[in-house]
């Protein structure tokens, strides 16, 4: 486990907090009700309820944009799936079903309004806090592949599941330091998220920061690591940008040896620029020979 | 004062007509070489601006990165192929109608390469940068080819040149001894190193220019080829390419052929070279020059019909532009008058005269400098995300500069004439001797190699050859 760098979480409150119960139906004919409304600040626990009468094989998962919520899988099995979360912005948010469903194209145009607070008339939910926990190998060589493993739970030491955590590099461009995303992973039931990633600057440490910015009713934690560069990469090392990994590369690799494993495999555009160079040196110490030549065979005196 | 049966003699008369530029100078000259510093002024004023002011000056942005600087660069560098590599061939197939020829050919491939080793320096905005290429440049970088290369054929040029001006030099050491100023006489003298055409100075000459000959072809071919791999180790369209090497060095010979061409119309008219620079010349010439534009234009037609019968979506946008769209009005003038043209009136017997030659040397000049400008400006504005289409205007900086550039060229051979030859005398009378050494070869002569001390014999080089 690498060593950690920094650790911050959010501070809970531990009040008891009153909680808004909705029950939203997924029927043949879209959401029931189609429209819900919370205070702003409000604790909000939305349970959608399967209650189809025709679509017996439907399923739906239920995605509230702009919380980043994602219910569980609602089906004729399991009927029920509970979302909650501190509305703790005000606005007008979308949510529909997420799957491919018979009843798709009905279940896109319900919404959630939150309100926003007036005084006393505004929720006072807080956030639970989570504890962010990063580990990867002490070291690693560019180019070459570094798991990074998250964990995140809550204060009591329950996994949160099904949050997006971000993985950050400190960088520097053209003068400018600053964070750079190099990817993002989702946490399984076990709050366990993980990522691999490639390193590919030339430097002696890379620090990189694992952010979970909240969701539903769980505050934001980040925790930093720092890993150790082992060994300098080789200048022509390249590696495909994300995506193109499968494509033809070019120029090919020409093995001087037995197999392509050999440490005398080079590639033409190795051997090629060196050719050029003995070339051209080749060049240069045959002008001084002509020179040398001629000015000696003009000088002497028979 | 010579006499007329003096002048009678074709050694007299060359040197009259080859050494009156030396000698004397008129007014037009003056206003010739007022107007070539005067442009070269500008030239350099704009540079000092860009200087001060840094790239922001030039039209060149961050999409199309290249602009009239490279155009020139390339332009420039297929002009060098003229001189030393054709002045090369020539001399080891032993034409023997080359030698009123070689030394307006070397002095234009040195003149040309100058040029095009002072334009990367300019687009690079701050020269210090060149230290960056050295210090930083990565081995594998098709730049850093140029770097090592261009400098080399350069130096090669310059080498190749000065070995035939030696007994020139010496020539004139001993021929124009109190007719120039001390000064001349000097360098004159310096140059000479002491020449005096005994044999072992001959035979020292001979081993450097034969070695000088054999090399400066692969390394002409080398440059033209790295020229164009900048572009043709490149995903971009229009460059993404397996034929630029030879595309660029058959170009480089296109070109290079025409601007001696027009040279040597000019040359033959303003410094009354009629019998040297003869209807014979630009007959061969002429040839040369149709040979090498049918062979440019069958590349580039392979080059477009590959592209455009594959078709990738990158193409298409570039092709679309170059024979359709915005750059249309570049490269059908481009291609009509720079490559369909002049080898029409250079292949057709009644079009193949002086004046219509030098007519389709020029257009072949302003053909081969727009086709430089297209292959490098469209493809650095075609987008490579789906954004908008790079524009590229060059600003009076870049134009300045440019004409700068043409100035200069032309300035260096015009001050170099004012100090040497413009056809190699001692060549021209080695040949006529050679000549009457043949015709006199059955009465036994072995040759009459030393008839004056300031000749030499290159004719013996196969010798030379079999030692390297």
């Amino acid at each position: 486990m690498g060593p950690a760098l920094a650790r911050w979480s959010h501070v809970a409150h531990a009040e008891t907090q009153e909680v808004v119960k909705i029950r939203v139906e997924v029927t043949d004919g879209g959401f029931r009700p189609p429209t819900i409304e919370v205070e702003e600040g409000s604790m909000v626990e939305l349970t959608f309820v399967w209650a189809h009468q025709a679509f017996l094989l439907d399923e739906h998962v239920i995605v509230l944009e702009g919380y980043k919520l994602e219910s569980d899988k609602i089906n004729s099995d399991h009927r029920e799936a509970t979302i909650r979360f501190v509305a703790d912005k005000p606005g007008t948010f979308a949510f529909k079903c997420d799957l491919q469903c018979e009843t798709h194209d009905l279940l896109l145009n319900a919404s959630l309004k939150v309100k926003r607070g007036s005084g006393s008339a505004g929720g006072s939910a807080s956030f639970t806090s989570t504890d962010l926990n990063i580990s990867a190998s002490a070291t690693a060589t560019s180019g070459e592949v570094v798991t990074l493993t998250v964990v995140l739970k809550d204060v009591t030491g329950v996994a949160v599941p099904k949050a997006e955590v971000r993985f950050y590099l400190d960088a520097e461009f053209v003068g400018t330091r600053g964070q750079m995303e190099i990817g993002k992973a989702r946490t399984d039931a076990n709050g366990v998220a993980v990522w691999a990633y490639q390193p590919t600057l030339d430097v002696p440490q890379y620090n990189i920061t694992a952010r979970f910015e909240g969701m539903g009713v769980y505050g934001e934690s980040q925790e930093a690591i720092a890993i150790q560069e082992l060994v300098a990469p080789p200048s022509a090392y390249t590696v495909a940008p994300a995506g193109l990994e499968g494509a033809p590369k070019f120029p090919t690799s020409v093995g001087l040896g037995d197999t392509a494993e050999s440490a005398w495999s080079w590639s033409v555009s190795h051997w090629g620029p060196l050719l050029l160079m003995l070339m051209v040196v080749g060049a240069w110490v045959t002008f001084i020979y002509v020179l040398y030549n001629v000015y000696s065979a003009i000088k002497a005196q028979s | 004062m010579i006499d007329q049966p003096e002048m009678a003699r074709p050694e007299k008369r060359l040197e009259e007509v080859a050494f009156r530029p030396l000698l004397h100078t008129t007014r037009g000259w003056y206003v010739w070489l007022a107007a070539l510093l005067l442009l070269t002024g500008v030239g350099f004023f704009a540079y000092a601006h860009q200087f001060q002011k840094g790239l922001g000056v030039t039209g060149m942005r961050d999409t199309v990165i290249w602009g009239l600087y490279i155009s020139n660069f390339v332009f420039f560098s297929g002009v060098s192929m003229a001189g030393t590599f054709i002045s090369a061939i020539l001399r080891i197939t032993g034409a023997e109608w080359r030698r009123p020829l070689t030394r307006l050919a070397e002095l234009t491939t040195v003149s040309a390469l100058l040029m095009t080793s002072l334009m990367p320096l300019v687009d690079m905005g701050r020269p210090d940068r060149l230290l960056y290429l050295v210090r930083y440049g990565r081995l594998e970088s098709p730049l850093i080819w140029d770097i090592m290369v261009i400098p080399t054929y350069l130096a090669a040029s310059i080498i190749y040149l000065y070995l035939f001006l030696i007994p020139e030099s010496a020539v004139l050491r001993d021929r124009l001894n109190g007719k120039v100023s001390e000064l001349r006489q000097g360098l004159y003298s310096l140059l000479s190193l002491g020449w005096q055409g005994r044999p072992r100075q001959r035979k020292g000459l001979e081993l450097g220019a034969g070695i000088m000959m054999l090399i400066i072809i692969p390394l002409g071919v080398a440059t033209h080829s790295v020229v164009s791999w900048i572009f043709g180790m490149t995903y971009r369209a229009g460059w993404d390419s397996t034929i630029f090497a030879p595309y660029f060095a058959i170009g480089a010979l296109y070109s290079g052929t025409a601007m001696l061409i027009t040279l040597m119309f000019v040359f033959r008219r303003v410094y009354h070279l009629e019998e040297y620079f003869t209807e014979k010349h630009f007959r061969y010439l002429g040839y040369m020059l149709a040979a090498f534009g049918v062979l440019y234009f069958y590349f580039t037609f392979a080059e477009y019909l590959t592209a455009g019968y594959k078709l990738e979506s990158k193409d298409k946008l570039l092709l679309g532009n170059l024979f359709f769209g915005r750059y249309s009005w570049l490269v059908w003038p481009g291609f009509i008058g720079g490559q369909v043209l002049p080898v029409l009136l250079a292949v057709h017997p009644r079009t193949r005269t002086m004046p219509i030659l030098f007519g389709a040397s020029l257009l072949v000049n302003v053909g081969m400098w727009i086709k430089r400008y297209v292959i490098v400006v469209p493809s650095l504005a075609e987008p490579l995300m789906p954004y908008q289409w790079g524009v590229y205007t060059p600003t009076w900086v870049e134009l300045a500069i440019t004409v700068a550039s043409f100035a200069g060229f032309a300035l260096i051979i015009t001050i170099f004439c004012k100090l040497f030859p413009i056809i190699s005398v001692w060549e021209m009378e080695e040949g006529w001797e050679s000549e009457a050494a043949t015709v006199s070869a059955p009465s036994g002569s072995p040759g009459g190699m030393a008839a004056t001390p300031a000749t030499i014999s290159l004719e013996g080089l196969e010798g030379s050859q079999s030692v390297l």
